[in-house]
């Protein structure tokens, strides 16, 4: 594994519907608040969060979610 | 501990990816090989008849990312499955090896052109993938007069983007639009919405078909609409054909249990499965929420474990966006009967409605909000909420 840099969660707020199916994904990653509105709650993710934050990524109907960071390719 | 050391994942996709990225997140750390056919990275679908189409959403936002830790083979095709050897045929003569198989090869979109092999099916224009959409966002700027064959949900999608784009746009339907999915309530509200951005929606109960040229007729040979573009939307068809011959039970598409299960080591997940409905006949469910759902469902049966919801033990979500409507839907479809309006009004389109469940049985109603912001979540907990009134027999 290469750990050049950090891979961190986004959100596109201007895209976000408030689904929530990313927080279904990944219960431990993200979480809707009262709003809807989707809060990240690890900043920096490990490799041990990897395949949880693929899923949440991969769950949103509206691709608003991303990773960033050095593998995201 | 299960002894699977080689898992195929056949459709990279979103019940294929989903899959894989569920495996891994239920610790498997053996081989993970996913096979799609199309030549892209996998994409998200939803988007191609809504934002691509209307050209505000760029089509490379759609990507999704490679499962990780995933061998993705794009633009491989299986052809064949031999259950004996435990290993997928692929188009080149490769065989691959499997000790635990995901059948995800979704479905394509139905064409209503007969002749196969004369080119008059190849001609006719579908929305299911990446290239569809940019493919049809090109020909939508060509033309003027559109017409779309199918009211269901795609259909009306389409015809609402078109008009947006400014074009003239006829939907024909057999069935009245959405009446079967939505119910009166919702159908009607959807069918105003309609008529007022100027889309011509009608129903040609006999069918319509397409001819040589393109056209779209009514079976016995009226024209129905003068187009210079033809839009079939007329359902699904699960992709099945590479696993004729493999004795996998078939009926609708790949026959499921409630845990996904098809045959020893192998589960199938998204819009190739059919499922057994509450009354015992087999039904497919080709929304996104499903493919989400039996891709968590169909990993954990994979590797022996329990999984955490069965099919068919939640109510399932669905959404929809079309002429200013964006509706959200959780649980049973159609809804039966009158709703309570929780919030807002069915006169302003803007409201969050509430469906007890139909059925005596029923665990769960329908929860559907109309241009109201709720997440997949509330709805959910709401249609839970809402089931079959109690009945004393
Ligand atoms: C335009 C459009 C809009 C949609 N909008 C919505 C919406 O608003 N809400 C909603 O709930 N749902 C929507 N859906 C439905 C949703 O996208 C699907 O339910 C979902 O894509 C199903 O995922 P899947 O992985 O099961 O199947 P698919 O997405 O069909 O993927 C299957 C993959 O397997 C590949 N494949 C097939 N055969 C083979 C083979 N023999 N070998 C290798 N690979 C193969 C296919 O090419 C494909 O890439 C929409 C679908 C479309 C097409």
């Amino acid at each position: 594994m290469e750990h050049a840099g950090i891979e961190r969660l986004l959100v596109d707020r201007n895209r976000c519907e408030g689904y929530g199916m990313c927080q279904q994904a990944a219960p431990d990653l993200i979480h809707l608040d009262d709003e809807d509105e989707p809060v990240i709650d690890v900043a920096e993710l490990s490799a041990a969060h990897k395949p949880l934050a693929n899923a949440a990524v991969r769950a949103c109907p509206v691709a608003a979610l991303t990773l960033s960071g050095p593998t995201a390719h | 501990m299960t002894g699977l050391e080689r898992i195929v994942v056949v459709g990279a996709s979103q019940a294929g990816c989903g899959a894989a990225s569920a495996l891994r997140g239920l610790g498997f750390d053996g081989e993970i090989t996913v096979i799609g056919d199309e030549p892209h990275r996998p994409y998200t679908r939803p988007p191609l008849s809504k934002g691509v189409l209307t050209g505000v959403e760029p089509e490379h936002s759609v990507f999704l990312p490679a499962p990780d830790d995933v061998r993705l083979r794009t633009g491989v095709t299986a052809v064949g499955l031999d259950r004996e050897k435990s290993a997928v045929e692929l188009a080149d003569g490769e065989h691959l090896p499997y000790d635990g198989l995901v059948i995800a090869t979704g479905a394509r979109a139905r064409r209503l052109g007969t002749a196969v092999g004369t080119g008059v099916g190849n001609g006719e224009t579908t929305l299911r993938g990446l290239d569809d959409a940019v493919g049809l966002r090109g020909r939508l700027a060509d033309s003027r007069d559109v017409a779309v064959a199918g009211a269901g949900f795609l259909g009306l999608e389409i015809a609402s983007a078109a008009v947006g784009l400014g074009k003239a746009v006829t939907v024909v339907d057999q069935f009245p639009a959405l009446l079967g999915r939505l119910g009166p309530l919702l159908a009607d509200l959807v069918l105003a919405a309609a008529a007022e951005h100027g889309v011509r929606v009608s129903v040609a109960p006999a069918g319509v078909r397409i001819d040589r040229s393109g056209r779209l007729l009514t079976t016995d040979g009226a024209l129905l609409a003068e187009a210079d573009l033809v839009v079939t939307a007329a359902g699904d068809v699960p992709n099945t054909e590479w696993l004729h011959g493999s004795g996998i039970r078939l009926d609708g598409g790949v026959v499921i249990d409630n845990a996904c299960r098809v045959a020893p080591n192998i589960v199938a997940a998204g819009d190739v499965v059919s499922a057994p409905g509450r009354d015992g006949r087999m039904t497919r469910s080709p929304h996104w929420w499903s493919a989400l759902s039996q891709a968590k469902i169909a990993a954990a049966t994979l590797l022996g474990r329990e999984p955490a919801d069965l099919v068919g033990g939640r109510p399932p979500f669905f959404w929809t966006e079309m002429f200013g409507l964006k509706i959200r839907m959780a649980g049973r479809l159609p809804p039966v009967g009158e709703p309570t309006v929780l919030d807002g009004s069915i006169a302003q389109r803007r409201a969050l409605l509430l469906w007890p469940g139909a059925g005596p049985g029923d665990a769960f109603g329908t929860a559907v909000s109309v241009n109201l912001p709720i997440s997949a979540p509330k709805l959910t907990r709401l249609a839970q909420r809402s089931p079959a009134h109690q009945r004393t027999l």
